[in-house]
């Protein structure tokens, strides 16, 4: 029985139905902190906990990230051909926008982090937070970070601006759904696009295009970190 | 037979983008572009231009950036091991995320609003002119 509970097959399993819980969850909800991403991550650990799995064994088996990420990084191309019109329409304000996103969000971590003293290896792997998972992944790796702290650390983020960004936008009373878009994607990534899919299907696909792009501009700066 | 050639015009781009960032750091040996980035630009560029049409990618890529936050999960968990390294940080990351993003957030909607202001500006100069020309 216990082969079984910590065997590879069962792992992904576990995997895909927390995943599935999580993306039932936050359908009904709409809550972004019910990031599919984020309860099957927070369940899993839980799982890791409880039933005592040797924990290195189970996330190497589990783990075909080197696999994937280059061919998900490749494929973003995808979403953003099929935004063509809106994106020819819009090209100046969405470069601008992500590479004004990428830039100061750099910014800001390297200026706290060093303002609060933050470990050095901690601050490289947050460094890259605005870009999305895949990009990140990469640019931090490349930079000096820890892979495992940069995943969690997009999510955490893409969480908590999927809440505070839509808050932002009622106060300031942003209506423009290209400036909602660009908002939500260049600091919340993929749960920022699902929150502005919600408020604006133009927010949304501006959105989804603005989190390829920021990931681009993050790693054309990270080219100049060290 | 489709979703297999899907996936082999992916994985060509990516070792493609391999290929000429190899290229680059024996060129440039301090310049680390990530393959990636630019197999994700290559194959932007063949989209875009027609060279390759969206049916030769679309099912998988589709499927790969749709359910992208799935292939993080295990990364994401590992971060267990490191909560001896995260505990005494860890709000002031949060610290961080938070202000960090505001931060961002109000940059970038002035930097749209700049953009958009200027680009009608300029427009309304083209237009201007072109009314003038006429007259």
């Amino acid at each position: 029985m216990r082969e079984i509970l910590s065997s590879q097959a069962f792992g992904i399993m576990l995997t895909l139905l927390f995943y599935l819980f999580g993306g039932w969850l936050y359908k009904k909800t709409k809550f972004p902190f019910f990031s599919p991403l984020l309860v099957a991550t927070l369940l899993l650990m839980g799982y890791i906990l409880i039933a005592d799995i040797n924990m290195a064994s189970f996330l190497t088996d589990l783990s075909g990230i080197h696999l994937f990420l280059g061919p998900l990084i490749v494929s973003l191309a995808v979403p953003i051909v099929k935004q063509f019109d809106l994106i020819k329409k819009n090209i100046l304000p969405i470069l601008v926008g992500s590479f004004v996103g990428a830039i100061t969000s750099i910014l800001a971590v390297y200026v706290l982090g060093n303002w609060f003293n933050i470990d050095q290896e901690i601050l490289y792997s947050i460094i890259p937070k605005a870009s999305t998972t895949p990009i990140a992944i990469e640019v931090s790796e490349q930079i000096g970070g820890i892979r495992a702290i940069t995943v969690a650390v997009v999510v955490m983020t893409a969480v908590i601006g999927a809440v505070i960004v839509p808050i932002l936008v009622k106060l300031l009373k942003i209506k423009d759904p290209r400036i909602i878009g660009m908002g939500l994607g260049t600091t919340s990534q993929a749960v920022g696009t699902a929150k502005a899919l919600e408020i604006d299907p133009t927010a949304g696909a501006i959105s989804g295009v603005a989190l390829v792009f920021t990931g681009i501009a993050t790693a054309i700066i990270a080219l100049f970190i060290h | 037979m489709k979703i297999i050639k899907q996936i082999f015009v992916i994985l060509l781009f990516y070792v493609l983008g391999e290929i000429i960032a190899l290229g680059i750091r024996a060129v440039f040996p301090t310049l680390f572009v990530p393959g990636t980035i630019i197999g994700l630009g290559l194959l932007l560029i063949a989209l875009a231009s027609k060279k390759l049409k969206l049916i030769h990618v679309d099912d998988v890529g589709s499927f790969l950036t749709g359910n992208m936050a799935f292939f993080f999960i295990p990364a994401a968990v590992s971060v267990l091991e490191y909560l001896d390294l995260l505990q005494s940080s860890i709000v002031k990351i949060l610290l961080i995320i938070v202000i960090s993003i505001i931060f961002s957030f109000f940059m970038v909607t002035l930097s749209i609003k700049g953009t958009l202001y200027l680009q009608a500006k300029w427009q309304d100069r083209q237009a201007n002119k072109r009314s003038d020309d006429h007259a």
